[in-house]
């Protein structure tokens, strides 16, 4: 499949924001919209890492281990573009007395879930990164109040591998198709017994179950 | 279970990726035709259960996969991790399918439930998948087909969490009665009533329906769609959230019609057939699973009910071990009132 330039227009920009839209979309169908900027960084991640178990690729199979968690400045960036064209919007903007955004949700719009529609149409390719990306986020929104980056740091198979220290580049894809965290989901899937079946979906759920705190999760 | 190596896991915790696998009961898959997931239950339990509901009022659930979108177009406020709350006003909110999520409250709603059902049709959201609390003490109201359709009542004030014959012959007598038979059911079911031609998929429906009723119904227990043995798949089995009550229920579903979806004649021999595999199937499946016990249930579509084939079928029921229930399927609304206002 494919690397998606980081160039900040043209097409790669273009694949960047419908990665967006269907990570917004799973957010959406588990009712945990809006989203905050620090837990879209942690799901981006989570969603990387898991990729691999749909049989797609991830957007970005690299990530910068460093104390304040996962962060894509680059997803950042298009997510703003995205409130720009309006398929997404700002939920809770708070602006410090700086001026600088100290907190901000965002919630996908009818536009955002139409025009992912129209694009997950384009091809069965897509389709599928769609509906797994959409699996995916909705896996880690069922367990998100138990998640944080200090459970991501800690428990996350790829970042806490403690071959990596903080400063380290984690890579699960790019050079070295090491991916502890998509092993970890396999596990849990070929775990399973019967009648329950092996589905992928609910292995990353289970996944994210164990990631996030038991306490912070059980209703 | 396929071998893993502990230096494949990188940082993650070995025995608590095992332990957390034993939990897939949890989840459904995600394009599950239940109204609403498995852990609402708690959610219902918790604000509608005992002597002294939470909910005071009419309180209409209304699920959606969009809920936010929806609500932000209705001027809606977000109450933030809805499910937790141990309080909650009455109104209309809008949900998704999972109660981990946030909810989005219907201005101008309140405990009246009139009032609610007027805001909801007013809102365009009269045939969205709903649920009531606090209208009828110590029940929620399923309404799989909108504000406006069936209703189904659930007792949250259940004696006790186990399950049994009684039962279960009890939700599936009322489920053919109540729901099975209702106008909006009907639709589904056949594609000339008058002259009794059902559709093709009348059974596969018929399963669908049972599998959201028993899912309502049984709070404390999981309801799996046919879920893969080594001989095969099996209709329905029910099995408890405790993990350490072991009893499962094997459920086969077998529809019997005058006529099939073409209009031909179906005679009575391939109906006995048609019955006996299932007989047969019950009995494998529940060996296989290690059921406690096995149900053949049959969906009577015809237009003279019981009769040789109901007759043929309990010896071999019999010598199974396989439970006989037979449901009659009516084809019009005033027989089947007749027959309701008898039981």
């Amino acid at each position: 499949m494919r690397n998606v330039s980081i160039a900040p227009s043209g097409e790669g920009a273009n694949f960047r924001r419908f990665w967006i839209l269907a990570l917004l979309s799973g957010v959406e169908r588990g009712g945990a919209s809006p989203i905050g900027l620090r837990h879209f960084n942690l799901m981006a991640y989570f969603a990387n890492s898991v990729s691999r178990c749909y049989e797609i690729e991830p957007l970005d199979p690299t990530i910068l281990k460093e104390r304040g968690g996962p962060l894509y400045p680059q997803l950042m960036w298009d997510l703003d573009r995205l409130v720009g064209m309006r398929l997404v919007r700002v939920v809770n903007l708070v602006i410090a007395a700086e001026g600088r955004a100290r907190h901000v949700s965002y919630a996908i719009t009818l536009d955002g879930l139409n025009h992912l529609k129209l694009c997950s149409e384009l091809s069965d390719e897509m389709k599928l990164v769609a509906n797994s990306l959409t699996s995916a986020s909705l896996a880690y929104c069922r367990a998100s109040r138990g998640i944080s980056v200090d459970s991501m740091q800690t428990k996350d198979a790829n970042i806490s591998d403690p071959k990596f220290g903080n400063g380290d580049v984690v890579d699960f894809g790019e050079w070295d198709n090491y991916n502890a965290t998509a092993n970890a989901v396999d596990f849990v899937k070929s775990s399973v017994e019967p009648p329950f079946e092996e589905n992928t979906g609910i292995a990353v759920n289970l996944y994210a179950q164990y990631l996030a705190k038991a306490s912070e999760v059980a209703l | 279970m396929t071998t893993f190596r502990a230096k494949t896991l990188g940082g993650a915790n070995f025995s608590e990726l095992a332990k957390v696998s034993a939990r897939a009961f949890q989840f459904v898959d995600e394009n599950d035709i239940a109204p609403f997931e498995p852990d609402w239950h708690e959610v219902f339990d918790r604000w509608g259960a005992g002597a002294a509901p939470v909910v005071q009022g009419s309180l209409v659930l209304i699920f959606s996969d969009t809920a936010q979108v929806i609500g932000s177009s209705l001027g809606c406020e977000t109450v933030y991790q809805f499910g937790m709350k141990p309080q909650i006003e009455p109104g209309v909110y809008l949900v998704s399918k999972s109660a981990t999520g946030n909810a989005w409250r219907i201005p101008g709603t309140c405990a009246d439930h009139q009032e609610n059902c007027l805001k909801i049709v007013a809102s365009g959201l009269a045939g969205q998948s709903a649920v009531v609390l606090g209208v009828r003490p110590g029940h929620f109201l399923v309404l799989p087909a909108g504000i406006e359709g069936t209703s189904w009542s659930v007792n949250l004030n259940c004696l006790s969490s186990t399950l049994d014959d009684a039962i279960l012959t009890e939700h599936l007598n009322v489920f053919a009665i109540e729901n099975l038979n209702s106008a909006e059911t009907r639709g589904d079911l056949w594609i000339d009533a008058p002259n009794w031609i059902p559709k093709e998929q009348a059974e596969r429906t018929i399963q669908k329906l049972l599998l959201v009723g028993l899912r309502t119904a049984l709070t404390k227990h999981l309801v799996i769609p046919e879920p893969s043995t080594p001989i095969g798949r099996l209709d329905l089995l029910v099995l408890s959230k405790d993990p350490t009550d072991p009893d499962r229920y094997v459920l086969e579903l077998k529809a019997v019609r005058s006529h099939t979806s073409t209009g031909t004649v179906v005679t009575p021999s391939s109906m006995v057939t048609h019955l006996s595999d299932g007989v047969d199937q019950a009995d494998q499946y529940r060996k296989k699973v290690g059921g406690k016990a096995a149900y053949l249930c049959v969906y009577d579509m015809r237009r003279v009910k019981g009769g040789d084939v109901i007759e043929k079928t309990k010896p071999r029921c019999a010598t199974a071990d396989v439970l006989l229930r037979v449901f009659d399927i009516h084809n019009n609304s005033k027989t089947a009132r007749k027959v309701a206002a008898t039981v």
